[in-house]
């Protein structure tokens, strides 16, 4: 990839896999814990807290708001930092292109208890 | 849970082995459809007036397996809802909601906490060791878990528990732990069917989840958990648990044989370490080692129908049953494999004799083994009317020790079969007795009088006795030279063979799956059942 920047490489590799695009467009309404990532997105609960992590590290995904629950246990919730990503192909070179997500756009109320019967 | 549902048997050295102090792991592997799930159920009945129990499943609805065991259903409905609770009290945020229904849905909502706060007693009784799950949770959260996950399906990852939010990332292993906690200082009974599964489900590899469980529960908080795994191979599985068992499904011939291999149970002696098992009535059943003694005091047999014309009956119901009965003027063959205990043989022989006689029937006996003569007189004064024997019953005997001494022994001069078995000669000894007759030869000792080629000599009185419209029942071991011969020739063929020290029959014609001979001290002769390795 022509001038490709660490992050940039790191970006394209994560577009690969299935995960990383199933956890974008989960979180991209609206923050999500890694718990209810992994059941939504069917994604084992281990994977989904590696995968989200490597995806926070790369400024895919930002943590926009923490919680404490039971006995000091916190839960951190997140959303898709994306706003456009481009995969452009010219020249014989692949480049990718990446819009983020202005900071007053990401959403940082709670979000409400999802019941499912 | 109903006494009446213990009516499967597990070997009594892996109840012992849970039953002993402390905490145990124990592996219980073996591919599918190889009675797992049934021997973990049964071990958690078994146990049930002792721990408390908790199955973690896999399964999120098995009607077949709730027909099995109905108390399941109760337990799987009571674990999701703890499930759900448990991570309901743990989200501190209400709702956020202004409406009337909305402050009514609070309410309820508090209610309901109350409710499940008092179910699942999370935080009244302390006492098992979190400290390997906490660690295991914390790199979870920090991502060094779950790297790899080609090592699980993506598969969807779903439950039947009510989704809410949050803060419980191992619902069904925190479940356990609850679980054990309340219970003590009664020892509980996890039960994780199946490992592979929850692993697949969380991401993290089988033995990162059992060493999390061995060191928390087993070992500092006296849990006893069994992990069901979905292989059968040797694995690094084996190591972790404290004890393993392995089920097997294994063909022989055409026929599904079981077996339960009790592979360590550490700390523990094993008495037995391989087992025949059958899944009959969706039931694990080991089978006993046949030990069959004839009593010195017998009762009178009684007769059994025959099955229908043109056969006759075995003189024991379920072999009628299963085989159809002996065939009129054809040969039976019952081949008994190694090591297939002599009482076994006596037992369907003194059976079948008695069966004839009673009917007044005529039988013509060369037996497999030498017999002590004063103790069949005695056997066969118990078991038919008084002259039944002397006048339908002649034993062929070739040694001349007993001439004259019981009126039911023949002695013949041992050198031509031909001669010696010559069908007229042998029927007119029964004159008084009624057709059909029974010719019953023991060909291992035939052969050892008249020689390895006796079959051909002998093939005269099978033809007469076959045309005569007779029953011949034809013995052999597998290191018979007639073995071959007679499984050609026979209409019946019937096996008898030693597994395991459990004695099994099977029909090779007609075929039939293994049955395992269970005796029973009921009536005249022990009387054999038969259980169907299914």
């Amino acid at each position: 990839m022509e001038g490709a920047t660490p992050q940039k490489e790191a970006i394209s590799r994560l577009m690969a896999d299935e995960y990383a695009g199933k956890i974008l467009s989960t979180t991209h309404r609206s923050p999500m814990s890694v718990q209810n990532i992994s059941r939504v997105c069917g994604i084992p609960i281990a994977v989904a807290y590696r995968r989200v992590s490597k995806m926070e590290g790369i400024g895919l995904l930002k943590c926009v708001r923490q919680e404490e629950v039971f006995r000091g246990k916190k839960v951190r919730y997140y959303q898709c930092a994306v706003k456009v990503l481009r995969l452009i192909f010219m020249e014989g070179y692949f480049r990718i292109e990446v819009e983020w997500l202005p900071e007053d756009e990401f959403i940082v109320q709670p979000e409400a208890i999802a019941v499912k019967a | 849970m109903a006494s009446d549902t213990k009516s499967g048997r597990i070997p009594q050295e892996i109840l012992d082995f849970l039953r002993s102090a402390g905490g145990h792991s124990l592996v219980v592997k073996g591919e599918a459809g190889t009675g797992k799930t049934t021997f973990a159920l049964q071990m958690v009945e078994e146990l049930a007036d002792e721990q408390a129990e908790y199955y973690l499943s896999s399964r999120v609805s098995d009607e077949a397996l709730y027909r099995q065991f109905p108390w399941l259903r109760d337990r799987a409905r009571r674990n999701n809802i703890l499930r759900a609770g448990k991570s309901f009290l743990k989200q501190t945020r209400p709702v956020q909601m202004k409406t009337e229904e909305a402050l009514h849905a609070d309410a309820t909502l508090k209610a309901a906490k109350e409710l499940l706060r008092a179910l699942a007693r999370s935080e009244t009784v302390p006492g098992v060791v979190r400290s390997e799950l906490q660690k295991l949770e914390g790199q979870i959260e920090a991502g060094d878990l779950g790297g790899d996950e080609s090592e699980y399906s993506s598969g969807e990852v779903t439950d039947s528990s009510i989704v809410l939010d949050l803060g419980v990332m191992l619902p069904e292993l925190e479940l356990a732990y609850d679980l054990a906690e309340t219970n003590l200082p009664k020892k509980t009974l996890v039960v994780i069917d199946s490992m592979d599964s929850l692993s697949e489900r969380y991401g993290i590899a089988s033995h990162r989840i059992i060493n999390t469980l061995q060191k928390d529960l087993v070992e500092h908080s006296g849990t006893n958990i069994v992990y069901v795994l979905e292989t059968s191979g040797r694995s690094s599985m084996d190591f972790l648990g404290d004890g393993v068992v392995a089920l097997l499904s294994q063909e022989k011939e055409g026929r599904r044989v079981r077996l339960l291999v009790i592979e360590k149970l550490r700390g523990s002696r094993i008495e037995r370490w391989r087992y025949t098992f059958t899944l009959a009535d969706g039931r694990i059943r080991t089978f006993e080692p046949t030990w069959v003694k004839l009593p010195e005091v017998l009762r009178k047999h009684s007769p059994v129908d025959d099955p229908r014309g043109g056969v006759a009956s075995t003189g024991n119901k379920n072999f009628d049953e299963l085989l159809g009965g002996l065939p009129l003027g054809a040969l039976t063959l019952l081949e008994i494999g190694a090591d297939v205990p002599q009482e076994v043989v006596r037992c369907f022989e003194l059976s079948l004799i008695s069966d004839f006689l009673s009917k007044k029937r005529g039988v013509i006996w060369y037996p497999l083994n030498s017999i002590d003569y004063s103790r069949l007189d005695k056997q066969m004064a118990m078991l038919v009317a008084k002259d039944r024997a002397s006048k339908g019953l002649r034993v062929l005997d070739a040694s001349g020790i007993a001439e004259g001494a019981y009126p039911f022994v023949t002695t013949i001069e041992g050198t031509d079969v031909s001669h010696d078995l010559r069908w007229d000669s042998l029927r007119y000894m029964l004159a008084g007795a009624t057709p059909p007759y029974l010719s019953l030869l023991g060909y291992d000792a035939l052969e050892a009088q008249y020689g390895q080629d006796v079959l051909t000599g002998a093939f005269g009185h099978i033809d007469s006795a076959r045309r005569d419209g007779q029953v011949v029942v034809a013995e052999a071991t597998q290191s018979s030279k007639s073995l071959m011969a007679l499984a050609h020739q026979a209409q019946l063929h019937v096996k008898l063979e030693n597994m395991e020290g459990a004695v099994m029959l099977c029909g090779q014609k007609p075929f039939t799956p293994y049955h395992h001979l269970e005796f029973e001290y009921e009536d005249g002769v022990p009387f054999a059942r038969l259980v169907p390795m299914l």
